[in-house]
């Protein structure tokens, strides 16, 4: 359906291009033709205008010239002038309409990327001259005036327009140049040939005939500027009449020449015939006359102009607009096409969809079942989690606790370590004592040494006593003195041989005391040191295992933390879950809902096929092809509100997409909520 | 090892001459004591360097020169039958018409008077260690049964000839 529905949206786009296109061509084509958003109509009305005007104030000036001073004379040339009506009020409404239509020029017409010459007031001299006619009593002379202004600003107007402006054309330009040439120039001679008729009596004087001559060149400058815009008149079809009006005016101009070239030439005025004065005098008014209609030819030619362009792209924009009929009618006859292969399918769609709508709606129970499994098992979940998050929370706290812990116990056995360090020095400080204590061992052994000496001494002095003792028994009653002295003898022998003994058994004592201490000592301090050695690797061993506990208490904080901001995600993930399980839930029940609508769109989309088909071909008996036919007993129509025609169509087929859309995206959401639930059921593991 | 040299002159002072005493010389062979006699010892010397003779009883440990005359020395300790014959001991020495002997005895005890009422002649020997022949008596002293020994009978000429063929006799046996 995707496939088709996006073709054709194209192919009504295309039509609507195709309706676009000639707008825009006639749109761009006006643009482009009407002088780059200058309108024509605005030109051409001015053109006329100014034409209108300066003929007309031409005229005023003639009759403002030829009423008042020059009454006698008047009469001839009178009857000669153009039958121009003029009166003062006609003279207002003329400079009103001249102030109008320049106020419109200037404001409207030119844009403002041009400089405006013209300043705030289009015409700036004449408005001052008109305020000071007005207040002034409206004399010949300050009509004069007035009229000079205006003529004035009218060519500094013109001449103040860059000749590269967008807004006038050649064609423009060439048009004020022979409106300049016939009512600004040409008069000039003929007032001077009148001037010398009446005042001069028919004499031309030298400054004349040199004003004549000026006036001349000029003329044939002007002629030259025309004929230098000769490329504007290409399609012109009155050209043949301007080329004899140009040839007209530069022979009249060769005449004049020659007639004047005699007064150039001498000194003093001649005379001249009044015929004859009067005869160029005609000429050049005839001359004035016949330039005034090529101006007007011109100016018609001009609109023609515009108009055959506005024709053209008229033209061009009904082709186009018949191109693109054309064109809509050929991508409509393929949508029709296209809706007869979407109907086709339609009908063997309708026959799955009856299926599906079945089994849909039994997924879609068996969904909304499981989906309210889901949902408990998530919450357990999430309770779960939380209980784990504050027990990662405790753990958290217990390894920092852990940490400066170990931080302190890493201190103390720092200090154990130097303590032992001491410990170690004093012990060598012993043994050393110990080495001074065998000396002492030594000594003893001298005392001892002596003490057998005098032990022998006391055993030989024992030895005499009882000798002598016995000495005293021989020598019987005499010797008993001598046996006195002999038994004293005794007696100390037997004290100094006591305290000896004594000695030397203190001696043995202290001596035996003192090696089993030196032995002992030597013994303890051995082992002392050895222990010392022992408990300073056992010391540095408890560091290394300190170290090594800080960096695993470290290790389980920042795991603690990662787990904990991993809990975190995968609790916000878990609430996520729950979330897309309720609404899958709540989706499914829709789901459910909606399977048993699909069921009932499916019957009565059968009757809108048929309807379909009825406003596709207008009967109900014209088969698509063999599969339409074959699908749908057309005799069997729903009493549905269709009428016999192809409107029905419209709205029914609008329902059908209406409905299709709300089923695919109802899909796709379940899809998503599906998607979005495996995703969140993967991260949630990956984080356990 | 105390030396007691007891004076006679509290028996003599009493002015009693019934009760005759005698000084003896108390001494150790091992753990026993023994008492001889003071009157039949020459002198006690310390031991001096003695040489051995062949064929004689082993308690005739040999002869000695002492200042220039030769001494028999028997060991009592051995004759008796005392053992710790390693102590050099110290010589007691006697005098007879044979010449004279040298005893070896462990240590000298005392000197001490003896009165003769003291001493038991009769319930002679009431250890078997010495032979009746050489006890003098035994008396009662200092809480001690000491033997007093004969010094004459041990060196009479027959004693010691019929000790020595007695020994012969039995090693010949």
């Amino acid at each position: 359906m995707g496939h088709i529905g996006l073709s054709l949206s194209v192919k009504i786009g295309l039509i609507g291009v195709f309706y676009l296109m000639p707008i825009i061509s006639f749109y761009y084509s006006f643009t482009i033709f009407s002088g780059r958003n200058l309108s024509f109509l605005e030109t051409e009305h001015l053109g006329s205008k100014i034409l209108e005007v300066t003929s007309k104030l031409k005229a005023y000036a003639f009759h403002l010239e030829f009423s008042g001073e020059f009454d006698a004379s008047t009469l001839e040339f009178q009857t000669l002038m153009p039958k121009e009506q003029f009166s003062e009020d006609n003279s207002d409404a003329t400079f009103k309409d001249l102030a109008e239509a320049s106020k419109n020029w200037t404001t409207k017409i030119l844009p403002a990327q041009i400089k405006n010459p013209l300043g705030a007031s289009p015409l700036p001299n004449t408005s001052v001259a008109w305020d000071q006619y007005k207040k002034s009593g409206k004399t010949s002379e300050d009509k004069k005036n007035l009229l000079l202004t205006l003529k004035k600003d009218i060519d500094e107007a013109f001449q103040s327009i860059p000749e590269s402006s967008n807004l006038i054309l050649d064609f423009d330009l060439a048009t004020y140049t022979l409106i300049d040439l016939a009512l600004f120039t040409l008069p000039k001679i003929s007032n001077q040939i009148q001037f010398s008729a009446t005042i001069k009596d028919s004499q031309l004087s030298k400054d004349q005939g040199l004003l004549i001559n000026s006036t001349l060149n000029e003329i044939k400058g002007k002629i030259k500027k025309y004929q230098s815009f000769e490329s504007a008149f290409d399609s012109d079809p009155n050209k043949k009449v301007r080329d004899h009006l140009i040839s007209k005016t530069s022979n009249f101009v060769n005449d004049l020449e020659r007639l004047i070239e005699p007064v150039l030439s001498s000194s003093s005025s001649i005379p001249l015939k009044s015929q004859s004065l009067a005869a160029i005098y005609l000429a050049s008014v005839n001359l004035g006359g016949e330039l005034q209609t090529l101006i007007q030819m011109h100016l018609h030619s001009r609109i023609s102009k515009i108009w055959s362009e506005r024709i053209q792209t008229l033209t061009l924009s009904s082709l186009l607009w018949a191109l693109a009929l054309f064109l809509s009618f050929k991508v409509q006859r393929s949508i029709v096409h296209s809706v007869q292969l979407i109907l086709r399918r339609l009908s063997l769609v309708l026959q799955d969809s009856h299926q599906t709508s079945d089994q849909l709606s039994e997924s879609a129970r068996s969904a909304s079942e499981s989906a309210a499994t889901e949902a408990a098992a998530v919450q357990q979940s999430v309770a779960s989690l939380s209980e784990m998050s504050s027990m990662l929370s405790q753990t958290a706290k217990d390894a920092e606790i852990t940490q400066k812990t170990v931080e302190e116990s890493f201190v103390t056995s720092q200090k154990g370590i130097s303590l032992i360090r001491d410990l170690g020095k004093t012990m060598d400080k012993m043994a050393a004592s110990s080495d001074q204590l065998m000396e002492i061992n030594k000594i003893i052994e001298e005392i001892d040494k002596k003490t057998r000496v005098i032990n022998d001494i006391v055993f030989k002095s024992q030895l005499l006593a009882v000798n002598a003792a016995i000495e005293a028994a021989r020598a019987g009653h005499q010797g008993k003195g001598f046996g006195v002295v002999a038994n004293e003898v005794s007696n100390l022998a037997s004290i100094s041989g006591k305290a000896a003994t004594e000695i030397t058994s203190l001696i043995q004592n202290s001596l035996q005391k003192v090696n089993t201490i030196v032995l002992q000592s030597s013994d303890y301090i051995k082992s002392g040191q050895q222990q010392t050695i022992q408990s300073i690797e056992l010391f540095e061993l408890i560091a290394n295992s300190i170290v090594n506990v800080k960096e695993n208490a470290n290790q389980i904080l920042n795991a603690t933390r990662e787990q904990n901001t991993a809990i975190e995600q995968t609790s916000i993930a878990m609430s996520t879950l729950n979330k897309s399980v309720q609404t899958n839930q709540h989706l499914s029940q829709q789901c459910l809902a909606q399977s048993k609508s699909i069921k009932e769109s499916t019957k009565s989309l059968s009757y809108i096929e048929k309807a379909l088909i009825f406003s596709v071909f207008g009967t109900l008996n014209k088969s698509v092809d063999s599969t339409v036919s074959m699908t749908n007993d057309l005799s069997e129509r729903p009493p549905s509100p269709l009428n016999h025609n192809g409107e029905v169509a419209s709205p029914t087929i609008a329902s059908l997409e209406e409905l299709s859309n709300n089923i695919v995206s109802k899909a796709s959401k379940l899809n998503q909520k599906e998607t979005n639930l495996n995703q969140n059921d993967a991260n949630h593991r990956d984080a356990a | 090892m105390s030396t007691e040299i007891h004076d006679e002159k509290s028996n003599s002072s009493t002015g009693a001459m019934l009760e005759t005493t005698d000084p003896y010389l108390f001494f150790n062979l091992g753990l026993e004591i023994f008492g001889v006699k003071l009157a039949a010892i020459r002198e006690v010397v310390e031991p001096q360097p003695f040489k051995t003779v062949p064929n004689t009883i082993p308690s005739f440990v040999g002869i000695c020169n002492l200042r220039g005359q030769i001494i028999g020395l028997l060991d009592f300790r051995i004759h008796f039958g005392i053992k710790n014959p390693n102590h050099l001991g110290i010589y007691m020495i006697f005098e007879n018409e044979h010449g004279a002997f040298g005893a070896i005895i462990d240590q000298i005890v005392c000197v001490d008077s003896l009165k003769e009422t003291e001493i038991d002649r009769k319930n002679a020997a009431p250890q078997a260690v010495i032979p009746p022949q050489y006890i003098d008596g035994v008396v009662q002293y200092k809480e001690q049964l000491v033997i007093l020994i004969d010094i004459k009978a041990i060196f009479s000429k027959e004693e010691l000839t019929s000790i020595a063929h007695s020994k012969m006799m039995a090693r010949a046996v």
